[in-house]
């Protein structure tokens, strides 16, 4: 049995899934039923199988991610991170900034992730104190 | 005695709530300190935390308002939200979180906010929250 994940290796593991659009890698840090809800008013994305499906889809398209995250704030089996996106898609700039809310199992998959984050179609850095 | 960051959190959420239903903007402004460093988007620039909670609430009435238990660590916490208002005549939902750092009074001192709008009624999903 592998020892449970800690939430810095979880989130390593999620930056590293996203900049590089890997599916597997994403699902394995979700529990087989873990839900995803990746934004306030659409449908959640529940179980593996559509977690790497959404991710497909989500991160298929992006280009030279540069991702930053803020400094978590961690309670028991609950965690919030900020995180800061820059890419490139089909020639054009994005800037995604939003926040994760993290709920974990015991052994360090997350049961459920929900997201709210800003789109901008530009090249935008973090403003000084973000994330801190 | 210091108070239990937990508390404090849970408390500036029941306030904050409070006041946004009752539609008290000073309420909800007295609980931001004078000097917050405060920016209610991303991509916006830092605001009068008091002052645009002032404006914001002059804009719409809250119909329902819900936080989600505060995650917490130190002085650092941050709080989902989901509130239904009435602009006019139409329905909107405002749901997403704050990133705070609260003063030891409980006030708030540091916000950022991430949030969506969407027309018509949408109450929290089940699990939401928690």
């Amino acid at each position: 049995v592998a020892p449970p994940l800690t939430f810095d290796e979880w989130l390593e593991a999620y930056g590293r899934a996203w900049r590089e659009a890997d599916e597997n890698a994403v699902a394995e840090i979700f529990t087989e039923e873990g839900i995803y809800r990746s934004h306030p008013f659409r449908e959640p994305h529940v179980g593996s199988e559509a977690i790497r499906a959404y991710w497909r889809r989500a991160c298929g398209p992006q280009e030279e991610v540069d991702l930053r995250f803020g400094r978590p704030i961690a309670a028991g089996s609950r965690a919030a991170v900020e995180w800061w996106a820059n890419w490139h898609e089909g020639g054009e700039q994005r800037t995604l900034a939003g926040v994760l809310y993290l709920r974990f199992a015991d052994d360090g998959r997350c049961q459920e992730l929900r997201e709210a984050w800003h789109l901008e179609p530009a090249q935008l850095d973090p403003p000084e104190g973000w994330g801190a | 005695v210091t108070a239990d960051p937990r508390d404090l959190a849970r408390e500036w959420a029941r306030r904050y709530r409070e006041a946004w239903l009752a539609g008290d903007a000073e309420a909800a402004a007295a609980l931001y300190t004078e000097d917050c460093v405060f920016r209610s988007h991303p991509f916006r620039e830092l605001e009068d935390a008091r002052a645009y909670t002032r404006r914001v609430f002059g804009e719409a009435e809250t119909l329902d308002v819900w936080f989600g238990e505060p995650v917490v660590d130190g002085d650092r916490v941050v709080a989902e939200y989901r509130a239904v208002l009435r602009e006019r005549d139409r329905q909107l939902t405002l749901a997403g979180c704050s990133v705070m750092r609260l003063a030891p009074d409980g006030r708030c001192r540091e916000a950022r906010d991430c949030w969506a709008i969407e027309d018509g009624r949408h109450e929290p999903p089940p699990g939401w929250g928690l």
